[in-house]
């Protein structure tokens, strides 16, 4: 991550343990860059839900520090939380009372004008549901109106914890879309926490992937894709394999047997036609030839399972 | 504050909180109405005596007894609407001091039981003006309403309750479990009922209540301590609880 980009989350060796003997967060160091949509991934239980509570003040850190917004969370950060919406594990919501009434009561708590409730439940689609009681919401749409809850506020800072949880794919497309909208017209700065890399690798400009605690990448989408890269490779497989490692391996290609195939570690595209070339100069027949690509999910996982 | 308020009033709407105010406001004075309207021949006073005074004690001693359970559950519920919600964590993710949000809903139980007690002392004085002019020989019609004790048993009452108000309070943000919370405060209830003779009774906040058993105007008004002693009692529970809740409390 680049020193000169103006963090708008930033921790500083953050450490939280639930009891003395055990952390459940070790040394971590979050840096969000402005306008960013972060990913925070992690398997269930990996620490991410209590990382957002410590940044929302929620929960005391043992160690370290967090910065919003350049300013040092601690004690009652009221200024701060003007500027921030969050959405946290489940919505916090009133199930006796109808959407809009539950919108009313924080726009009366926050100081937001009633005009506000209607535009929210627009942008969600929930504004013809509005006047039913959330008792009767599906999940989905009560996860919605957790975002319209966030959103009220028009808040330089989203936070949301595993958001999409509960929605059909059309309902994560549009909040994927609505965040995409949110991100690059508002310059709304997002964390998005969640367990599956695949539901949020469309949306997100940086990944931070978390594990028992400990942060195992952090970096941009595009650092993860190049790791991802580095992790393919060519499978081969010839009439004379013990030569043609040979020959691979005099004009500089990284190669070895694996447990079929001949791996050659892929660089790029034109280094398809040069091993073909090169094998069929010197008559090496070759059986196969294929390119075994590694996708960001296995990247992630081979983090999460090292 | 008052959008806290009146935010705190809307999260009220379809509660059973609200219904108990009013049914349980209207529970004892309905018990009193009937047994006076059909027992009446036990209930016609001695020449020259005002039935007002004994219909009221009646009153007094009955809000002693069964208020003060009402009052428990309406806190209980009051809080537990926030318990339900999981709601905590996203009311101190509010641009909120956390002492606003303390005193906002504090505010609110406060109301809510002042609202309870108007509600069952007019059902009270209505139902005996009612038994007044259906069956005038219990004479409620002859004589005025001694507002004056009225007044003083309600002023000595609600400063004998506002301990146990506040420590309640205290429990019900604490205790997630309705229940529990409740059970909580009916033990002290049970306590201070039980121990009622005890000489150091008044220092439990549940059992300062039924020091007002039997009222009498004078009694209670010798008691100087009374006002301070609950005074200090409030203001303690009331810094103790919001300590506990701006500084320790994570929902």
């Amino acid at each position: 991550m680049q020193n000169n980009e103006e963090l708008i989350i930033e921790t500083s060796h953050l450490s939280f343990g639930f009891s003395k003997d055990k952390n459940v967060l070790n040394d971590i160091d979050l840096k969000i860059p402005k306008a960013a949509i972060y990913g925070f991934l992690g398997p269930n239980g990996a620490g991410k839900t209590t990382t957002i509570r410590i940044l929302l003040n929620l929960l005391k850190p043992g160690n370290g520090s967090v910065s919003i917004f350049g300013k040092t969370v601690s004690g009652n950060p009221v200024d701060l939380f003007s500027r921030i919406g969050a959405l946290i594990e489940t919505p916090s919501l009133y199930e006796h009372l109808t959407g809009l009434d539950n919108l009313l009561i924080t726009a009366k708590m926050r100081n937001i004008q009633k005009s506000r409730l209607l535009e929210v439940l627009n942008i969600v689609q929930l504004k013809s549901s509005g006047h039913l009681y959330v008792k009767d919401y599906s999940l989905g749409m009560k996860q919605r109106l957790g975002l319209a809850l966030a959103l009220l506020s028009s808040p330089d800072l989203l936070i949301l914890d595993e958001p999409t949880n509960g929605l059909d794919p059309n309902g994560i497309i549009e909040t994927r879309e609505l965040l995409l909208h949110l991100s690059k017209d508002h310059g709304v700065t997002i964390l998005i926490s969640s367990h599956l890399l695949s539901e949020i690798e469309k949306l997100v400009s940086h990944i931070g992937i978390l594990n028992q605690g400990k942060m195992l990448f952090q970096g941009t989408i595009e650092q993860l894709h190049e790791i991802s890269q580095e992790q393919s490779i060519i499978e081969i497989d010839t009439n004379q394999n013990s030569l043609a490692i040979q020959i691979l391996l005099d004009n500089n290609h990284i190669v070895k047997h694996g447990k079929e195939f001949l791996e050659v570690k892929y660089l790029d595209k034109y280094q398809l036609s040069d091993v073909i070339a090169l094998l069929a100069k010197a008559g090496v027949a070759i059986y196969r030839i294929q390119l075994i690509e590694s996708s960001l999910e296995q990247t992630f996982l081979s983090f999460v399972n090292n | 504050m008052m959008k806290l308020l009146s935010a705190e009033l809307v999260k009220l709407k379809n509660t059973f909180a609200l219904w108990l105010t009013v049914l349980g406001a209207l529970f004892l004075p309905l018990l009193l109405f009937t047994t006076y309207l059909f027992e009446w021949k036990e209930f016609i006073p001695n020449a020259q005596v005002d039935p007002w005074y004994d219909y009221l004690l009646r009153t007094f001693n009955g809000c002693c007894f069964f208020s003060l359970g009402f009052i428990l559950l309406i806190i209980g519920l009051i809080l537990n609407i926030e318990h339900r919600a999981n709601s905590w964590k996203h009311l101190f993710t509010m641009p909120l001091a956390r002492g606003k949000l303390y005193f906002s809903k504090m505010a609110l139980v406060v109301s809510v039981i002042i609202l309870f007690f108007l509600l069952y002392f007019v059902f009270a004085i209505m139902s005996g003006h009612m038994l007044g002019f259906i069956q005038p020989a219990l004479e409620f019609s002859r004589y005025a309403l001694p507002n004056e004790y009225i007044f003083r048993f309600v002023l000595d009452f609600l400063v004998s309750i506002v301990p146990m108000i506040i420590v309640q309070y205290w429990i019900s943000f604490r205790v997630k479990n309705l229940v529990i919370s409740l059970g909580i405060g009916l033990f002290g209830l049970l306590m201070g009922l039980l121990l009622k003779n005890w000489d150091n009774i008044i220092y439990l906040p549940y059992a300062t209540p039924f020091q007002m058993l039997n009222y009498k105007v004078t009694a209670v008004l010798n008691r100087q301590g009374f006002y301070w002693f609950n005074a200090v009692y409030s203001l303690l529970f009331l810094a103790l609880g919001y300590q506990d809740f701006t500084k320790r409390f994570r929902g």
